[in-house]
């Protein structure tokens, strides 16, 4: 019974113990402004991507409200700008600013992160987006569990007919 | 404040599926510790829920307070998070004795589905044994030290899969470590108190040296803190931080249960206090690590309908079953003793004002208001679909609203319906005296205008046409109000209005119910005023008479028969979603499901008029379409769209109907839950597209200076947790579906089979058009 009971808390807590953290990308210190990039998804794909950006002075501090823009590149397609500025209202950890961009092919990236005139660049390799359905697949296997229990139940309710309904 | 601090106390992640899933959590448990508490006061104490709430409350700051974002960036945030999830969740939720609460919080139906399997002599072995100070030690030992290895933790820190998985071991872990320290009630160990001084012991033992080897390394243990940009301090202070975090607190989170534990077992006597009287023990086999008493209390228990409840108090009345000490099922309750409902009525404030004579008309004119100002809008307004409130409210935020509200509630649209609202004014000079003819006393004119809706949706793009929505509103008010002047009674909802069998039929799975509450009330009742009407209130104008009403069919939520019982009679209660659909009862006004083919038609044109509507506009139909229109050399999209909806909903409905129309009830909540995660995809990915318009009217009434924020006009990117919704949604719907397919087949498994696989089909389907892209029809990109 309590193993169930476990297995049914599991199953609804399942969405919850999922951890956050884009992956860094890289940090690069230049005029006395230290930047720290971040990505999300991991790793990352076609369609949205969010870039997070830590600004810290030499020392460390963190500079908070700095007007930071964001560029993504396509390499085969230089002549193509995807930009967006960063603000914290998209970021979760408000120490940084984020910006999504939606980048609609694979291959690699020169992301351009833009600080107080002081630009920033690196690379970023996106990969075809993974099929919806292989994501979703512990979200769409669950109720076959259910099922399966349902079908146990009807199995250990016939093997033990007191039990049953339609014996009382 | 400083700025940084505020910011890092103002990074909440945002993740509704875990305010849900706890919020869900706590209601379950509060509403059996409530139950419990009213029978046995002793055991049921008001320290459980307090003690249950602060293991949620653990948990919520673990992974829903700004503690989350920090822990990719600081080892100690880790480190305090799985201290949380390990050493504060377990022990208070055990603390709170969950077992029996979380159990008779469900409802009866899913508590008797659970019985066979909770019986399980197997699972009660399996969970003494990784119970017993011996399993759960080296579980606790294994897991704390293998996700403290170099190798996993990196694993875990850059795949969320991996994290998401190291945090159910450690949640599991510290569940099963606590489960022997705290001993929840109804565990009985057979094994020695004793055990727990060593098992205590060595735990502390191992988490001081893991902690001292944390904190005296001069290394940093994981790359990937030495490659974040520092917060605070070096890596290797963050690491001395982390060790410490885990050694201090750690210590006293075994110290300190070692000192009671070790106090009780010096000084028992003093252990107990004085006047104390020792609960009742139900003799449950939860936790009896010795097999053979665990088999006979299994047999013991395996003879009562469902040995999970704790027996009511004798001092209720209500006595033991054949001398056995196990608890009473709902089969044994005396009869006339009526278990009581949750009734939305009694619910302070909500309940009031339901109850309150002017809320319907208050609620009415507010939405009549909105709707004069979208049809005038549509007619005045701009032919731009995003810029106009006919193009927005009603095709976004109305549908939005009406499917959740029904979902979560109940027919709150109906209650509040605008269209009615003129023609009681005006039925203080219209007639209203002709009966509705006999012929049309049935769901076939709604059907009909049913099915014209759903096709001249998609065939007209109504969606797209804010002048042709503002006429469709008319249309719909004068038809109400011509037929409801010219014949009496609620005819219009009954059996004309094809919003209204929407609604019906959504209701069929609502979580409320009008009912009677005592019967005898009603037996003695010579006035009926429920359903003739009193100077209070007209009664039932759609003819239900409440003592033989079942369920929410034709149930317009109006509430009327509230006002108008004169005993105060009538509840608006819960109950299980879809309950209705598994028996086939005589219902008034209705008759029996299985005998109206007018309602399996509306059914099934409502089910698959779900798939449809979905379907026509996920990108694959649309391109599909699109090519076939010009392949063929046709000018307009008609012929197709219309082929497409015979075939979509059509044909099944006539292929159904034929076959097996006592099945097509338990399509319901699948159909539900299709129109449900449908409509909830528009609202929340399009809801900010009312700003704009609404900026747009104010502006060119000039109310307002400055031009609208277009950008909201396009819809926002889809969340995650969006998609993950949907799905869930369609899952309960699949499952509900299921359970009713089963009831209505008399629980015979081969006579369930074929319509399962029909229900897992379409389930299938539905999958699979949400994860298509869909157009984000009312928005700029629409």
């Amino acid at each position: 019974m309590p193993t169930v009971r476990a297995c049914l808390a599991l199953l609804l807590l399942s969405p919850l113990l999922y951890a956050d953290g884009g992956q860094l990308r890289w940090t690069e210190e230049r005029y006395g402004l230290r930047v720290s990039v971040f990505t999300s998804p991991t790793p990352p794909t076609v369609g949205l991507l969010d870039v997070s950006v830590l600004v810290q002075d030499a020392n460390g501090k963190v500079r908070l409200g700095v007007p930071i823009r964001v560029r993504a590149i396509p390499r085969q397609q230089p002549s193509r700008v995807i930009e967006a500025m960063a603000s914290t209202e998209l970021a979760t950890n408000k120490l940084l600013q984020s910006a999504h961009l939606e980048l609609d092919r694979p291959g690699p990236w020169r992301l351009l992160v833009e600080v107080e005139s002081v630009a920033f660049e690196g690379e970023i390799l996106i990969e075809e987006a993974p099929e919806s359905w292989w994501e979703l697949l512990p979200w769409l296997t669950w109720p076959f569990v259910v099922i399966g229990l349902f079908v146990l139940k009807i199995f250990l309710q016939s093997a033990n007919p007191r039990s049953s309904p339609a014996s009382k | 404040m400083l700025p940084a601090v505020d910011a890092v106390l103002r990074s909440w992640p945002y993740d509704p599926s875990l305010w849900i899933t706890l919020a869900i959590c706590a209601a379950i448990y509060l509403r059996g510790w409530h139950i419990l508490s009213r029978r046995d006061p002793t055991r049921w104490h008001a320290a459980q829920p307090l003690s249950f709430l602060g293991g949620l409350l653990a948990l919520f700051l673990a992974l829903g307070s700004p503690l989350e974002p920090f822990t990719s960036l600081l080892l100690q945030a880790h480190m305090a998070q799985h201290l949380l999830l390990v050493m504060v969740a377990p022990p208070l939720l055990w603390l709170a004795a969950p077992f029996f609460p979380l159990l008779r919080g469900w409802p009866a139906q899913l508590r008797s589905l659970l019985a066979p399997l909770l019986r399980s002599t197997t699972l009660h072995r399996l969970f003494a044994r990784l119970t017993h100070p011996i399993g759960a030690g080296l579980l606790f030992f294994l897991t704390t030290w293998s996700w403290h290895l170099p190798a996993l933790y990196e694993l875990a820190l850059t795949s969320p899969r991996w994290h998401y998985f190291q945090h159910a071991c450690f949640l599991v872990s510290g569940l099963l470590f606590w489960y022997p320290v705290v001993r929840p009630y109804p565990a009985k160990p057979t094994w020695s108190k004793w055990l727990l001084v060593p098992y205590l012991i060595l735990t502390d033992v191992q988490n001081t040296a893991l902690s001292a080897l944390l904190s005296f390394s001069d290394e940093p243990w994981y790359p990937h803190y030495a490659a974040m940009p520092r917060l605070v301090g070096s890596v290797i202070d963050d690491q001395i931080a982390a060790g410490v975090l885990m050694w201090v607190p750690g210590s006293i989170a075994y110290l300190v249960p070692l000192f009671l534990i070790g106090l009780q077992l010096l000084f028992p006597q003093a252990a107990a206090r004085p006047g104390q009287t020792k609960p009742r023990r139900i003799a449950l086999p939860l936790v009896d690590s010795s097999e053979q008493g665990l088999v006979r209390q299994w047999k013991e228990t395996a003879r009562s309908p469902l040995p999970l409840i704790p027996e009511p108090s004798p001092a209720r009345g209500v006595g033991r079953s054949h001398g056995s000490p196990l608890p009473k099922g709902r089969g044994v309750r005396g009869k006339g003793v009526r278990k009581p409902r949750w009734d939305l009525l009694r619910v302070p404030i909500l309940g009031n004002f339901l109850r309150w004579q002017f809320a319907r008309p208050l609620l009415q004119l507010t939405l009549l208001v909105l709707a004069v100002v979208v049809m005038l809008d549509g007619w005045l307004g701009p032919p731009i679909t995003p810029l106009n409130l006919a193009g927005v409210l009603p095709w976004i935020h109305w549908r939005g609203l009406l499917v959740f509200s029904l979902f979560a509630l109940g027919n709150v649209f109906c209650y509040g319906c605008p269209f009615l609202l003129p023609r009681t004014l005006a039925r203080r000079w219209l007639p209203a005296s002709r009966p509705w003819p006999r012929w049309l006393r049935n769901k076939w004119p709604a059907i009909v205008l049913f099915a014209l809706f759903l096709w001249a949706y998609e065939a007209f793009a109504l969606w797209d046409r804010p002048g042709a929505t503002a006429c469709l509103a008319l249309a719909y008010f004068l038809t109400a109000f011509v037929i409801d002047g010219i014949f009496r009674h609620a005819s219009f909802c009954k059996f004309v209005c094809p919003i209204g069998q929407f609604n019906f039929v959504t209701s069929l799975v609502s979580p409320t119910e009008l009912a009677i509450r005592e019967r005898s009330a009603c037996d003695s009742c010579t006035t009926k005023d429920c359903i003739r009407g009193s100077s209070n209130s007209p009664g039932c104008e759609l003819a239900l008479y409440l003592p033989r009403k079942q369920g929410n069919m034709d149930c317009t939520l109006c509430l009327d028969c509230v006002h108008a019982c004169p005993h105060d009679n009538i509840e608006l209660r819960g109950r299980l979603p879809a309950s209705e659909l598994w028996s086939d009862p005589q219902r008034s006004g209705l008759g029996r499901f299985s005998q109206r083919p007018d309602l399996a038609v509306l059914v099934l044109l409502f089910v698959f008029g779900a798939f449809a509507n979905a379907g026509g506009m996920i990108a694959p139909v649309v391109d599909w379409q699109d090519a076939l229109t010009d392949k063929l050399g046709w000018s307009s999209p008609l012929p197709l769209v219309t082929a497409f909806y015979v075939v979509a909903v059509g044909l099944p409905t006539f292929l159904l109907l034929f076959t097996s129309r006592k099945y097509v009830f338990s399509l319901v909540p699948l159909g539900t839950a299709m129109w449900f995660s449908h409509y909830c995809f528009h609202f929340f990915t399009s809801y900010e597209v009312v700003i704009p318009a609404l900026q747009r009217v104010a502006f060119d009434l000039g109310w307002y200076a400055q031009a609208p924020t277009w950008v909201c006009s396009c819809c926002a990117l889809v969340p995650a947790w969006l998609i993950r919704a949907e799905i869930l949604a369609l899952e309960f719907g699949l499952l509900l579906s299921l359970y009713t397919a089963w009831r209505v087949a008399d629980r015979s498994p081969i006579k369930t089979t074929p319509y399962a696989i029909l229900i897992i089909a379409l389930f299938i389907l539905g999958v699979w058009i949400l994860l298509q892209p869909m157009q984000m029809r009312g928005t700029m990109m629409g």
